[in-house]
């Protein structure tokens, strides 16, 4: 692990060396809210924007990815499968972010591996950013996620007030780090204290102390219980809470033609809508909203924790934050703890 | 509000002993300066029920899933014109329906007052001072001016004593709306812009849509059992479908333009779309475009309880020689 | 009507020529585009006929359709208000695509791209009109873009 330190008015021309070899994608702003998108110029990062609306693994896992296109004609066919993974740069990416890509690696690497993922996560270089504030919703810490910790990025950026403490994770991090002249070395008197002291203050900023306890065994006895269909009574059932979520990763296959030529898309999927285990033969076992509303929660905090061994939520807080009728996962949390 | 609070309570509990099955009012939220929609079925769960600026959700939707039952249900003036639409349409049996009105002094809008009070916020009442509310929390007070306040579609409100319910909640109120608010500024706006532009406008906005259909979903004029936008196909035959699951531009489009159209000369007004949306579409200035034409062209008289589309009138204006 | 006729014109020899998708009813408009072709009436072949029943039969998402799939213009011709086969049908028509129209406006497109006509089946010269019309006026303007499918 190399430590080093990284002024405030060199980020912007580290930036620029990175976009000479990398396509930058990173946070920025519209209007009052944050999109992760491809830059053109540095000047566009919003390095300490406020938590993005769609989560940054729409990087790695597209809302919608050519799988492959066809076409027809005097007796031919051309099938061109496509996997595109540029050299890039996934820049800003907040700890809990982070942390959502090695759930989403235990989904898509599992053999075999989704060749499109594999691909993306190859040739990306991860650069993480501590959170400078928290949000009302956030719960991170319940999942063991520091918000000043980069575990998962290649270099991790800090602010310490003056400069950015530059973390690098990863010998890919390393080889960045050491060839970039923005980079230099001063030894930071107690730097572990004021990263101490920076997650104290931010845990202090979440609203709510969600503690997790053994959640998955709990949720166990309480498949049937009348609490999922009371739940679901202000459900909406739309998608938001599902295209917001860093670790969300239903899609569904679609073929379009246009005549003689055509393709097929990935594209993300919803538990919650009506048609998400429709069958053919019109017969749907999650007919009603609330096995829909109650398959999600057993998902993000059981199922996937039985399956892949990691927690299938990362306290990130956008569902909290953007549900319209106010279906929240700590209280759900809290109140399974209490059944 | 308080009093508000306390009188509604007493309504819920008389109406739940005296054979409505099932109450729907709002409940405190777990986020700052928020409420959310409540069920209740039994006495003791009307002692959550409040009412306050941040009960912004138009709770009417929610009957459709309950119409075999008998159901009492609070509504704002801006809620209440969706009773009368789904009635028409048939999806609801008036007599099964207890309206419960609330005189509304207006919704908060949440995102500026968190903008100017911070995101930690913990209210301990709310006063309603008529041209402002006193919000009051530990260590003060703060007072804040309806007019820079309030959600948009309560500055243009001219219906916030509804009308035709069967209990009403608390004393007439004073109108809300703001003399010099103008409602069609932005979209004159606009509709000033070159073509070109007005389609850029347009593309930034519908190139965010999600399709999460939250729009869809909370719009009491979205009705339908099987959305032109829902219809289950086998994964082959996807291409026959209006839309794909795909996002694109064109199919984003396509959805919201056809949303607006279908809801074109039903639409309430609740603008509970566009609060919904987690990419911020301002959805209204479609909807509120299309009822102003709907007006313009066809007049104010509902000749069919479908709405302005499913009539016609001889004399209607012709412009297509 | 000869095909080279409609697409060449004087001096361009590659000039980008506009699609046109028509929706024209089966009793009198499309009647009157069938006369125009019997009377040997020119007009550009820029246009795609869509035979519909009746005018009002035409849904709005056909209209954004043909604009996804790459259509410059769409036209939907009806019979006169008063004279529909089915009576009131296109009394519906003329009240949905007034309204449609001004929201295909308010959201980017140019007006002339949604044209609406009435034209009777005695009326070939007409239908014949009313396409070298909407062709010029889609020339000035360009290939529409709104919408269009670029994949």
């Amino acid at each position: 692990m190399v430590l080093k330190l990284l002024s405030k008015e060199r980020l912007l021309p580290f930036i620029e060396r990175l976009m000479q070899k990398f396509l930058l994608v990173a946070p920025v702003r519209e209007g009052n809210l944050t999109f992760y998108q491809p830059v053109k110029t540095a000047a566009e990062v919003a390095v300490d924007a406020p938590r993005s609306v769609v989560p940054p693994k729409e990087w790695f896992f597209p809302q919608t990815e050519e799988i492959y296109r066809y076409a027809t004609g005097s007796g031919n066919l051309s099938l061109a499968g496509k996997v595109t993974a540029p050299p890039a740069v996934l820049f800003g990416v907040r700890p809990c972010d982070l942390r959502s890509f090695d759930v989403l690696d235990a989904v898509f690497l599992h053999e075999p591996a989704d060749r499109y993922w594999a691909a993306r996560r190859e040739n990306t270089l991860l650069i993480g950013v501590s959170c400078n504030t928290a949000c009302p919703e956030c719960f991170c810490t319940a999942y063991g996620i520091s918000p000043v910790k980069g575990t998962g990025a290649d270099i991790h950026l800090t602010d310490i007030g003056t400069a950015y403490l530059a973390e690098a994770l990863t010998p890919e991090g390393e080889e960045i780090v050491l060839s970039s002249p923005e980079f230099y070395e001063e030894k930071v008197a107690g730097i572990e204290e004021v990263l101490g002291a920076k997650e104290k203050a931010l845990t202090e900023e979440f609203a709510v102390q969600v503690e997790i306890g053994d959640i998955p065994a709990k949720m166990a006895r309480l498949f049937d219980h009348p609490y999922w269909e009371e739940l679901s009574r202000r459900c909406l059932g739309c998608g938001i809470c599902t295209y917001v979520c860093p670790t969300c990763h239903c899609f569904d296959i679609t073929d379009e033609n246009r005549g003689n030529a055509g393709w097929r898309l990935r594209c993300w999927d919803a538990c919650l809508f009506r048609d998400y285990t429709l069958h053919t033969s019109g017969h749907n076992p999650r007919h009603a909203l609330h096995q829909r509303l109650r398959n999600r929660f057993f998902h993000k905090l059981k199922y996937n924790q039985d399956r892949y061994g990691i927690e299938g939520c990362v306290g990130c807080g956008r569902c909290v934050a953007l549900c319209p009728v106010n279906i929240d996962i700590r209280e759900i949390i809290a109140t399974i703890r209490r059944l | 509000m308080k009093e508000i609070t306390e009188f509604l309570r007493r309504e819920a509990a008389r109406l739940l002993s005296e054979g409505v099955e099932l109450f729907i009012g709002y409940g405190a939220g777990t986020r700052p300066v928020s409420a959310r929609p409540l069920f209740a079925t039994k006495l003791e769960e009307v002692a959550e029920l409040v009412f306050n600026p941040f009960c912004v959700h138009n709770l009417v939707k929610y009957l459709l899933r309950h119409a075999d039952r008998k159901v009492a249900v609070v509504v704002k003036g801006c809620d209440r014109p969706a009773v009368d639409r789904l009635v028409a349409e048939r999806h609801l049996d008036r007599g099964r329906i207890t309206l419960v009105g609330i005189p509304c002094g207006g919704m908060l809008a949440r995102e500026r007052l968190l903008a100017e009070l911070g995101p930690r916020l913990h209210i301990e009442a709310v006063e309603d001072r008529g041209s402002s509310f006193t919000l009051r929390f530990p260590g003060g007070e703060h007072t804040l001016e309806k007019k820079k306040y309030l959600m948009e579609k309560c500055l243009g409100c001219t219906r916030n004593n509804p009308a035709g319910v069967d209990v009403v909640i608390g004393k007439e109120v004073l109108p809300v709306a703001d003399p010099e608010h103008d409602p069609f500024k932005e979209i004159r706006e606009i509709e000033a812009l070159p073509a070109l532009e007005r389609a850029a406008f347009w593309e930034k906005f519908f190139g965010r849509c999600l399709r999460c259909y939250a729009c869809r979903e909370v719009c009491p004029a979205c009705s339908c059992t099987e959305c032109a936008f829902e219809q289950a196909v086998p994964g082959w035959q996807q291409g026959a479908t209006w839309v794909s699951k795909a996002k694109s531009l064109p199919d984003n489009y396509h959805y919201h333009l056809i949303r607006a159209f279908h809801v074109a000369g039903r639409c309430t007004g609740c603008a509970e779309c566009e609060r919904v949306c987690p990419v911020g579409i301002p959805l209204m200035l479609i909807n509120r475009k299309l009822a102003a034409e709907t007006t313009a062209l066809f007049g104010e008289a509902m000749d069919d309880p479908c709405g302005a589309l499913c009539a016609y009138s001889v004399a209607d204006p012709d412009e297509f020689e | 009507m000869s095909v080279e006729d409609g697409v060449k014109r004087e001096g361009e020899k590659n000039a980008w020529e506009p699609r046109i998708v028509a929706f024209l009813c089966n009793w009198c408009s499309y009647a009157g585009a069938d006369l125009a072709g019997v009377s040997r009436l020119k007009y550009p072949a820029n246009v795609r006929i869509i035979r519909v029943p009746c005018s009002s039969r035409v849904n709005p998402q056909f209209i954004l359709r043909a604009f996804q799939r790459g259509a410059d213009g769409v036209l939907v011709a009806g019979c006169h208000p008063g004279d529909c086969h089915y009576v009131t049908g296109n009394y519906f028509t003329r009240r949905r695509l007034a309204l449609f129209k001004r929201l295909l406006e308010f959201t980017g497109f140019m007006p002339e791209r949604l044209k609406v006509r009435w034209v009777s089946a005695a009326e070939g010269s007409r239908f014949a009109e009313t396409v070298k019309e909407m062709v010029e006026e889609l020339k000035d303007l360009g290939p529409n873009l709104v919408m269009r499918e670029g994949r």
